[in-house]
């Protein structure tokens, strides 16, 4: 029996390279790594005697292994095989494999000895890198760069913009990322919906955004709108509406240019970028509710701000340092300080002729305005400390047996202005409106006050049915005073009727009501259509600046005693048309002085008597966070500053 | 002789070798310092109100800076590729990207307001903040490690040490031949599974407690105590050249540790940095978006 075992080797050229075969004449071969087998196999997975090859017939053989390794063949491992030599099975022993085949010269069975590739090799380049080089095909550094930046660019760019364009971040809000930090607490409400305010991309937030919720305004349509956007917003707080101290045109025309280079080229960057400095949102700064207060930030304590951060972009004087120039019409003087403010120009209302209505103007109190007030009153009669009025004060039991200032002037709530003059109220304890006494248990009968024509029904009605007698009239018993004036003018008076008379001698000249009032008697003098010309009296003289009665300083001495002639110097005033109101010098008394100048030395800001957003108001002081002290009602009732009775 | 004493004296003459964070004698340490200190002194001056945040007009100023100089720096990955010498070195570029990319760090800081959040803005910070720390260490690294790696490696270089192990491969197979299987297998533990490199964490502790090569070391060991009869000319060989072969790993595998540093900042520094460009584009586009 033969066995012919030929080694093939790879050349470098890639092609086989068979060596001449060693014949065996035996029945069986020996495969093995020993150095005593006839197919040696240099391999270090191959046992020393590894297995024998037998043949068993014609074409037949038995492979089995000496101990317990296996060898592969037909894709098995196995100890033991009987092949045919006609299948050319291979046999496979760590690296080497053993193609069997039978010889076509003779009957021997041809074993061909090939070793696989794949082995380990030694240093090429890229083993090398390999070993000595990070290098992972997932974790290298490109894929990694790529990955990242791709997911950061999806993440917080696409899918946000993505978002806003498709308004569909209802429920997760994709461009809550792109916050610098919380909203303040009025605005909280909205914080998830960046684009309440951001309302058009990279357009900065416009002041009409604001103004949809916090516009005050006359006009009934925008008033409905600003309600309706409110109610669809629906804030915690009640939304606080402001106004402009003038119109939005002349205020961006006020606005000077900074005087300073870098100034200069920062408004030119704001102007190119629209992010410019005069918008709401320039200096209601937002996203900064986390910034504590200056004074307390210091301090660890940072609580969540109530409102807008405050930034000033432009003081007052900023823009009324040079308003002629910047405006180039204006009748507000330039006002770069304090010591530069211009006298007080009280609305002041004309003498009416020919008209019923008076003419309001503004009157700098330099020129000694006289106010149309339609009223004969003296201020000094009834302040006086002797005459008729004192006597009266005594009969009545005013204290200090004199009228003072607070007998008819009554502070409103709050004390800080007063309520409106009402006759009724501040004149009729003296100036009684009872003209007869009442029914036994009953009030006195009572002219209407404000009403002529009532006033002439009402003693048409009573003396036309005979009316009371003179005696009871005069008893005066009930109520002192002008009780018994009135009731003695009327039943003095000789008259062609008990009433008509009466009547015509009230609104006489001379008469009772002509000595607060003018009378109009009728044109023609059988009739009784007797008019008093109205009434015209100022609540408020200077609206666009704001006074506190109600500060110390503003209404008592320094004995703590209520001291208002030290300002309005109504003892001296003997007329219903002089106005009462003093010269700023007065203010400036205590006002940008200083403490070693005197006691009461007081702030000269601005900001004291006037605010930006609610013409003629202060500008709130101390801690704005307990709600915004402007609020519409209170702005609304600056305006009403002359009522016609 | 006297040719060596002429090589000698010529290298002598080469002009000292200075490192990158030397050059031009600390021009960008002192460009970087000045860069830190204006933006300190004008974080400090500028009353900001109501406080110091980018959103200001020296916020925007020190946003432009630090954006500029993030591109500029990214643009070094383009550069390196480049070796050239003179002023616009690329050792001076280097030493530019160093100390500014570091300045970056203050800038950026200001150009904050010290504030952060949890937002894309800090998320930009956050990323430009870790790119700056692996380029610290990366610098360090660059400074100290080559140094030892040339230490360690001598005149050897890594394919001689592939070479070698190869070779002591090669021979450890030829010289195992006699060898039973039991004693085969253990040679073929350090010739077939040894692995070289090994996973990151044996690159960077440069501990292989379980080196196929020392295994195999151990259980021969272990071998030839218990079968002392098996003692024979191959095993003493095959025991020479595992030995031969350990030591031989282990100085590769310290050439591999220190390369692993030299690298694995590289791992963080480039791919955040393409991170922090996206998130910086997302940072910057996010503002203008929302103005």
């Amino acid at each position: 029996m033969t066995f012919a075992v030929r080694t093939i080797t790879r050349s470098a050229t890639g092609g086989d390279i068979v060596h001449r075969p060693q014949r065996f004449e035996v029945d069986e071969v020996m495969i093995g790594r020993g150095a005593d087998c006839d197919v040696r196999l240099p391999d270090l997975a191959v046992n020393l005697r590894h297995a024998r090859l037998r043949k068993l017939g014609p074409g037949k053989v038995l492979v089995e292994s000496l101990a317990a390794e296996p060898f592969e063949t037909s894709g098995k491992f196995t100890t033991r095989a009987e092949l045919s030599v006609s299948d050319a099975p291979k046999l496979i022993f760590g690296s080497h494999v053993l193609t069997l085949g039978a010889s076509e010269e003779d009957d021997a069975i041809l074993v061909d000895v090939t070793r696989m590739e794949g082995a380990p090799e030694g240093a090429s380049a890229i083993n090398e890198r390999k070993i000595f080089s990070l290098s992972s095909p997932i974790f290298g550094k490109r894929p990694m760069a790529w990955g990242l930046a791709l997911a950061v660019l999806l993440a917080c760019l696409v899918w946000p913009v993505a978002a806003i364009i498709s308004h569909s971040n209802r429920t997760i809000h994709a461009d809550q990322q792109w916050t610098t930090g919380p909203l303040s607490k009025s605005h909280a409400f909205m914080g998830k919906n960046c684009q309440a305010c951001h309302v058009k991309a990279f357009v900065s937030v416009r002041d009409e955004t604001c103004l949809s919720c916090h516009r005050s305004t006359g006009n009934p349509e925008t008033a409905r709108l600003v309600a309706a956007n409110e109610r669809n917003w629906g804030g915690p707080d009640k939304v606080t509406l402001i106004r402009e101290h003038a119109a939005h045109d002349r205020l961006l025309r006020a606005m000077p240019l900074p005087k300073d280079v870098v100034g200069q080229i920062k408004v030119a960057f704001e102007r190119r970028f629209d992010h410019t400095s005069e918008r709401c949102a320039s200096c209601h700064l937002e996203h900064l509710a986390d910034t504590p207060p200056k004074a307390a930030a210091a301090g660890a304590i940072s609580l969540p701000r109530a409102i807008p951060l405050l930034r000033t972009t432009n003081d007052c004087a900023g823009c009324h340092a040079k308003l002629r120039r910047s405006l180039g019409s204006t009748n507000l003087r330039d006002t770069p300080d304090w010591t530069h403010h211009p006298e007080f120009r009280p609305l002041i209302a004309r003498t009416p002729i020919g008209q019923s209505q008076p003419i309001l103007d503004r009157i700098s109190l330099v020129q000694r305005p006289s106010d149309y007030t339609g009223l004969i009153f003296s201020h000094k009669m009834h302040l006086s400390a002797t005459g008729g009025v004192a006597r009266m004060a005594t009969g009545l039991r005013f204290p200090d047996g004199v009228l003072g200032c607070a007998d008819c002037h009554r502070p409103n709530i709050g004390g800080k202005g007063f309520l409106p003059v009402k006759m009724e109220r501040d004149c009729a304890s003296c100036h009684s409106l009872a003209f007869a006494p009442g029914a036994p248990g009953e009030t006195p009968r009572m002219l209407p006050h404000g009403h002529p024509d009532q006033v002439v029904a009402t003693l048409r009605s009573f003396y036309g049915q005979g009316g009371g007698t003179n005696g009871a009239v005069l008893s005066g018993r009930q109520v002192p005073g002008f009780l018994a004036q009135l009731g003695q003018f009327l039943s003095n008076r000789e008259a062609s009727g008990p009433a008509a008379g009466k009547i015509r001698a009230l609104f006489a000249p001379n008469g009772l009501c002509s000595e607060c009032h003018t009378t109009v008697a009728p044109s023609d003098p059988g009739s009784l259509d007797y008019k008093i010309k109205p009434v015209h009296l100022t609540d408020r003289y200077l609206p666009r600046g704001d006074f506190n009665h109600d500060i110390k300083e503003h209404k008592r001495d320094a004995d703590g005693k209520a001291s208002c002639d030290s300002c309005h110097k109504a003892g001296e005033s003997e007329y219903g048309n002089d106005v009462l109101l003093p010269r700023i010098a007065e203010c400036a008394s205590c006002h940008g002085k200083t403490q070693d100048k005197t006691d009461t030395a007081a702030s000269g800001d601005c900001a004291e008597c006037h605010s930006f957003h609610a013409p003629g108001m202060a500008t709130p002081k101390g801690e704005r966070g307990k709600g915004h002290p402007i609020a519409e009602k209170t702005i609304a009732s600056s305006d009403t500053n002359r009522r016609t009775f | 002789m006297a040719k060596a004493a002429v090589r000698q004296a010529n290298r002598s003459d080469v002009r000292k070798h200075t490192g990158f964070l030397q050059d031009g004698n600390y021009r960008w340490l002192w460009v970087a310092l000045a860069l830190c200190a204006t933006s300190i002194v004008g974080y400090l001056m500028i009353d900001a109100e109501p406080r110091p945040r980018g959103g200001t007009m020296y916020g925007y100023i020190l946003g432009t800076i630090g954006a500029l100089l993030i591109v500029w720096l990214s643009l070094f990955g383009i550069r390196k590729r480049a070796i050239t010498s003179g002023v616009y070195s690329l050792k001076a570029w280097l030493s530019a990207h160093v100390y500014l990319g570091v300045s970056l760090l203050v800038i950026g800081t200001v150009h904050a307001g010290l504030h952060f959040g949890w937002n894309v803005h800090t998320l930009a910070y956050a990323l430009m903040v870790l790119v700056i720390v692996s380029g610290m260490f990366g610098a360090a690294a660059y400074t100290v490690l080559p140094r030892e790696l040339s230490a360690n490696r001598g005149e050897t270089t890594q394919k001689q040490w592939l070479e070698t192990i190869r070779s002591l491969d090669a021979q450890l197979r030829e010289a195992a031949q006699p060898l039973d299987r039991a004693e085969a297998d253990i040679v073929r533990l350090s010739t077939e599974k040894t692995d070289i490199g090994g996973s990151l964490l044996n690159r960077m502790t440069g501990s292989y407690g379980n080196c196929s090569t020392r295994r195999a070391v151990e259980e021969l060991a272990r071998m030839r105590r218990s079968r002392p009869q098996a003692a024979n000319a191959s095993v003493d060989q095959v025991d020479a050249l595992l030995k031969r072969k350990q030591e031989t790993l282990a100085q590769a595998r310290r050439h591999i540790r220190i390369k692993t540093f030299l690298e694995i900042w590289l791992y963080v520094h480039v791919p955040v940095t393409f991170a922090l460009l996206a998130a910086l584009a997302a940072h910057i586009l996010s503002v203008f978006f929302y103005w």
